[in-house]
């Protein structure tokens, strides 16, 4: 008997979605089973991204990794006020969220020297200063412009170093939406007015990048990033959270599928061509419609602890093999019950902290 | 006519400068507390409210010096030439001695006290003064004892107290192993070091007033032991601009080895806001402040180094510039009750 060969009769079962999807409890699906590169625990890993990138440093804590943290808690901090040295640790700097690929390569290149650092401060009327381009950061402000100036100038550094020193940077990408300021350029994590300052029609201007920016603007982040590190790795990840809002002409749903998509595409257009980055599939895990949205939280938009910790324990299984995460991973079912049905002790949102400015899109108008 | 005109408001000034002593400064935020009765092996003193007196003595009396380390430096600023060194003797509690003065230095006699941390400890307890259970402020027997008797002297014109003085230097020496830098709003000139982190100005001071606060419990508790005695802080003389100097000082004061070089311009600034926090302090409970001396500074505000022992110690010709100022205290107020 002859059998006819095809380019699919050779494949494992990963490439059949019967085999490898239909027939697997979600728990239990390997989604990230061939990684480009793995991990040592004494590796350096770095993290920056939307809201959801901190769960990273969370988790990484849990299982006993340490993060890089080139921006550290002075101990003078951490005795006068905890809650502020607290922040320091989301992040591997202070830069707070970085939602857009093209806020990072501005950040990076602010640290590099190759751009100038960005001015860009308001006084409330209390007298406190902040940064737009860190408005959380920190939550109280500054007592000076000079503050605020000095303080960023020290920041950048820390930004350079962590680059420079880092062996894995963890960049989770949030949006495609974002605003920048018309004259100068420069990008911001959030509109200003939503969280801090105030928003001119004149000077802020909404811009909602398309795949092909997005591609570059990664690609450039890769480049200039290597330029101070050659050695450095990538792991690239989609937050799977949808907009809070949408500032385009679209519903908030179709633009997140928008903004979504376009981030998936860029990622795996630039990974697939590059040996140093790879993508993670956060996105799918939490997202993907064979997972019958069990890990969303009753709005439908928030993360339940218990997908951050299916997430999480996929990353350090497929980086960090040689290592018992301690983290279980949820009893997920492939049938599980969704989330709109879910008693609420089942689905528990995760605590968005204070640095999501994002979520001030669905707040007043500061004037 | 314009030299009286002159005398007469200097002299309003000073009842004035005097009359808003005790006023309290919120900002501050420091650790005051009202003193009470309570237990235990530490003396307690009553409640009650600070009043305030108004210092009116004629001739010549006595005045007192109290301090530690930085007191070396005036009593050589003022010792008689039949002065013997500084009886630092241990091995009985604390006590005012006489202190044989140079002719012309100071209108009046003087005895001083040394309460060095080490010879206080041996006798009385670690502290001085400290915050019993229920807030209630603690004075040790020693203390009290030492304190009183200056209480039952009457001549006793003023006293003149210069303990501790060393924490802005011991907060700059922290910054060696956790490097840190700050603004301080007043002198924008002081520039930040580039490769430190920059702290807000509030935790710079929240941790000062920590190390404040033992001398600031000690202080609370002389104004409570003696209320119709004038108290002086004199403060301590400001960094000098030598970095070896300082790193000399560091490494054999603290017995640390530090290799890196605080930049200047942020120990002045750590001297400043202690400064600062403490005539604050002082004034809130009803003491007067003694100025360093101008002649001493450098124009940037650091200590001339013709003045300087050591990193934190002015010598002995810095002790009689402060000696000159505590003279004109004296002097002052004995034209005010003439």
């Amino acid at each position: 008997m002859r059998y006819l060969m095809h380019p699919y009769s050779t494949l494992p079962e990963r490439h059949f979605w019967r085999r490898f999807v239909s027939d697997v409890a979600w728990r239990d699906l390997p989604f990230m089973d061939a990684p480009k590169f793995t991990l040592q625990p004494g590796d350096r890993v770095a993290t920056a991204g939307s809201c959801f990138a901190q769960h990273i440093t969370r988790y990484m804590k849990r299982s006993g990794l340490e993060p890089l943290v080139a921006e550290l808690a002075h101990p003078f901090v951490q005795a006068a006020d905890p809650a502020l040295a607290q922040s320091y640790g989301q992040f591997s700097a202070r830069y707070g969220n970085v939602y857009t690929a093209r806020q990072m390569l501005e950040l990076l290149r602010q640290a590099a020297g190759t751009q100038p650092m960005v001015q860009d401060f308001v006084v409330d009327a209390g007298g406190r200063w902040y940064d737009l381009l860190r408005p959380g950061v920190p939550k109280d402000g500054f007592a000076s412009l000079a503050e605020a100036q000095a303080d960023r100038r020290y920041h950048l550094r820390c930004v350079r170093q962590m680059f420079e020193t880092v062996d894995v940077f963890v960049f989770t990408l949030g949006l495609t939406e974002c605003w920048h300021h018309t004259q100068q350029g420069h990008t911001y994590p959030v509109c200003p007015g939503t969280l801090r300052g105030q928003y001119d029609p004149a000077l802020h201007g909404f811009r909602n990048f398309n795949v092909r920016e997005v591609m570059a603007d990664i690609q450039a982040l890769i480049d200039e990033a290597h330029a101070l590190n050659p050695t450095l790795r990538f792991v690239f990840t989609v937050s799977p959270v949808p907009l809070v809002a949408t500032r385009s002409n679209d519903n908030v749903l179709i633009a997140s599928s928008y903004s979504k998509a376009v981030l998936r595409a860029a990622v795996g257009e630039v990974t697939q061509h590059c040996s140093a980055a790879e993508y993670f599939p956060s996105f799918e895990i939490i997202n993907h419609a064979a997972s019958f949205g069990q890990y969303l939280a009753s709005d439908l938009r928030e993360v339940t602890d218990r997908g951050v910790g299916h997430v999480m324990a996929c990353f350090l299984a497929a980086f960090y093999p040689a290592l018992n995460s301690g983290i279980t991973s949820p009893a997920a079912n492939s049938a599980a019950t969704p989330a709109c049905d879910a008693h609420p002790s089942q689905a528990r949102p995760i605590e968005l902290p204070i640095e999501c400015e994002e979520a001030f899109n669905d707040g007043p108008f500061v004037a | 006519m314009k030299g009286l005109e002159e005398k007469q408001a200097a002299r309003t000034a000073q009842l004035h400068r005097s009359a808003a002593l005790g006023a309290g400064i919120a900002s501050a935020r420091l650790p005051f507390y009202r003193p009470e009765i309570g237990d235990g092996h530490m003396k307690h003193v009553d409640p009650g409210r600070f009043t305030r007196h108004v210092f009116l003595l004629e001739g010549t009396a006595l005045i007192y010096l109290l301090g530690a380390s930085h007191i070396v430096a005036i009593l050589d600023g003022c010792r008689a030439e039949t002065s013997l060194v500084p009886d630092f003797d241990q091995s009985s509690p604390p006590r005012f001695r006489d202190w044989p003065l140079r002719e012309g230095v100071l209108p009046d006699r003087m005895k001083m006290a040394s309460i060095y941390i080490g010879h206080v400890a041996m006798h009385w307890g670690p502290h001085l003064a400290e915050i019993l259970p229920e807030r209630r402020l603690g004075i040790a027997a020693g203390f009290q004892s030492l304190l009183a008797t200056i209480e039952t002297d009457g001549e006793a014109r003023a006293l003149f107290v210069s303990m501790r003085g060393e924490e802005y230097f011991h907060l700059g020496q922290l910054g060696v192993a956790h490097p840190y830098d700050f603004l301080l709003p007043e002198r924008p000139d002081l520039a930040l070091a580039p490769d430190r982190p920059l702290l807000p100005l509030a935790v710079v001071q929240h941790q000062m007033v920590q190390a404040m606060s033992r001398t600031l419990l000690a202080l609370t508790a002389m104004r409570k032991l003696l209320p119709r005695v004038r108290i002086v802080r004199i403060v301590p003389p400001p960094p000098t601009a030598s970095e070896d100097v300082t790193r000399w000082t560091a490494e054999n004061s603290l017995q640390t080895h530090h290799t890196e070089r605080l930049p200047s311009a942020l120990r002045l600034k750590l001297w400043l806001l202690y400064t600062r926090l403490l005539e604050e302090g002082t004034r809130a409970l009803q003491l007067e402040v003694l100025p360093v001396p101008g002649a001493a500074l450098h124009p940037t505000g650091l200590l001339r180094r013709e003045y300087m022992a050591d990193a934190i110690h002015g010598n002995a010709l810095y002790g009689g510039l402060v000696c000159g100022q505590m003279a004109n205290v004296c002097t002052e107020t004995l034209e005010c009750a003439t």
